[in-house]
Parts: structure tokens; C-alpha cells; sequence
């Protein structure tokens, strides 16, 4: 019972986090959320009896991705655009959206509420071992070497293209400090 | 034990509103997290059926997700560099040049 009121808080942690990511207008206050979304995800691993899993979310996520994220929101010096709330119901458009959107969680929750009728109740009410590292690491370099290896490519790939995509041409100027330089109250 | 439903819910909710996010926002970077959200929300899916089945593919799968993860963020936010250093903006409603 406590696992579960545990759960539930979590879990509306995580989503008033993603609420913080797509609302709020300044990138920075919507990063703050996302780490927030990432923590709570990773206490929600915790509950599902995988603590690896959550050490991997905590160190990947919030350490690697969401620094890069920050790191690249201080890197392009955008204009500020103040705090609060996007008007996203303003826009025919956007409220088009927001309808898709409500349609596709509807059907999300449509197929959930179909599984959870199709999965049958264990026998043992135990916490299960195979989330453990070292069940997931016979996994990992035995049924699934192949996607291993493959992944490891594919990190190779995505650090040369990261190098490649970045790199200025030669005999061009630093443009990355120049746009916002001659506003007033801009940049310091 | 904790019933299958709560991870399900909670993914279907992250993940609509993730959706919602890409659809709306127009900064890149922002679009970007809320692909992010999106992940973590098939992941958590994935760890919510694979403990309740006694699997263990749902966290491989996940860790499959994360390194996937990673390289997009790399390439991801290099191309976000990219395009603000031909701009000077990351607003998405600017980068119309393929729109027929």
C-alpha cells in the first residue's frame, strides 16, 4: 500500500515536471523540469525494483544529456524571454494540437487499460531479480551481443558527426559570440 | 507489489504530453526535451511490463533507449549549434527552406 501511494506521488512528480518542460517559455526553467521528470523517473525504477536501472537514468540523463542540454542553452546566448507561461491557446494552430494530443493520450490509455486486462497476475507477489546487474549483464554480452556491438557503432558515429557538424570552416569568424552583442540589456 | 496499470498510465500521460510539447513549442532546444520526455516515458513503460512479466529484454531494452539516447543528444544539439551559427536563432519557424 505504501508502494503504491510512493508510486502515485512520484509519478505526478514526473508529470508536473513535464508539465514545467513544455509550459514554461524560458529553456532554462524548462530543463530545471526535466530534471525533475528524470529523478522522479528514476525513483519510479527504484519501486519497480530495479535499482541499477535508476543509477544508469540518473547518471545518463541527468548527468550526461540535460548537462549537454544546459551547456548548449549558455552556449547560444538566446534573448531572454522572460518568465511564465507560453501562450500556446492562442494559436488555432497550436490548439489543434493540444486536441491531437489529448486524442493520442486517450488512445494511449485505451491500450493500457487493454494490457493490463491481458496480462495475467504473477503466481509469486516477489520483487523480481532480473533487473539486477548481473542478470542483465549475461543478458547484455549473451542474447543480446549483437545490438551491443552495434550500439557501440553507433556512438562512434554519433561522436564523429557531433565533431563534424560543429567544426567552423576555415578563415571563418567566431559568429557564435556576435548576434545579441550590440543590444542594450542584452548579453553582459 | 505495484499493479501494471501505474506505469502504464504514467507513460501514456508523459508521453501525450511530450507529443503535445514537439507540437506546439517552437525553440529547438525545448522540442528536444520534450523528445526526452518521450524516451523516458517508453522506458518507463517498458520497466513497468518487463517487471511485472519477469522479463529481463524490457531493461536491456531501456538501456538500448539510453545510448540511443545519448548519440541523439550529441547530434542533436550539434545541429541546434549548427543552425544557430547560420541564423543566430533557434526558433524552428525560421528553417522553412525545404517547405515547397
Amino acid at each position: 500500500m505504501v508502494y503504491e501511494a510512493l508510486y502515485i506521488l512520484f509519478a505526478l512528480g514526473a508529470l508536473i515536471g513535464g508539465l514545467n518542460v513544455v509550459a514554461r517559455r524560458n529553456p532554462v526553467n524548462s530543463a530545471i523540469g526535466l530534471l525533475f521528470t528524470f529523478i522522479c523517473i528514476a525513483a519510479l525504477y527504484i519501486l519497480h525494483g530495479s535499482p541499477f536501472l535508476a543509477m544508469i537514468q540518473i547518471i545518463v540523463y541527468a548527468g550526461a544529456i540535460l548537462i549537454l542540454v544546459v551547456f548548449t542553452i549558455m552556449l547560444l546566448a538566446l534573448r531572454q524571454p522572460g518568465a511564465g507561461l507560453t501562450k500556446f491557446w492562442t494559436v488555432p494552430q497550436k490548439l489543434a494540437a493540444l486536441v491531437g494530443a489529448v486524442l493520442l493520450g486517450g488512445e494511449l490509455l485505451y491500450l493500457a487499460a487493454r494490457a493490463v486486462t491481458l496480462i495475467a497476475e504473477p503466481a509469486d507477489a516477489e520483487l523480481s531479480t532480473l533487473a539486477q546487474p548481473a542478470a542483465l549483464g549475461q543478458a547484455l554480452f549473451g542474447k543480446f551481443l549483437l545490438p551491443f556491438e552495434v550500439a557501440g557503432v553507433l556512438l562512434l558515429a554519433a561522436i564523429v558527426g557531433a565533431v563534424v557538424l560543429t567544426r567552423r570552416p576555415k578563415g571563418t569568424a567566431a559568429m557564435i559570440d556576435a548576434p545579441h552583442a550590440d543590444e542594450k540589456g542584452g548579453r553582459p | 507489489m505495484i499493479p501494471v496499470s501505474l506505469p502504464l498510465v504514467t507513460g501514456a500521460l508523459l508521453f501525450a504530453l511530450g507529443a503535445f510539447g514537439v507540437l506546439v513549442r517552437r525553440n529547438a532546444i525545448v522540442i528536444f526535451m520534450c523528445i526526452e520526455l518521450m524516451l523516458n516515458a517508453v522506458n518507463l513503460t517498458l520497466v513497468g511490463l518487463s517487471s511485472r512479466l519477469h522479463s529481463v529484454d524490457g531493461p536491456i531494452f531501456v538501456m538500448f533507449v539510453m545510448a540511443v539516447a545519448a548519440a541523439e543528444a550529441a547530434v542533436g544539439l550539434a545541429i541546434i549549434i549548427a543552425l544557430y551559427r547560420r541564423k543566430s536563432t533557434v526558433d524552428v519557424s525560421n528553417f522553412n527552406i525545404l517547405k515547397g
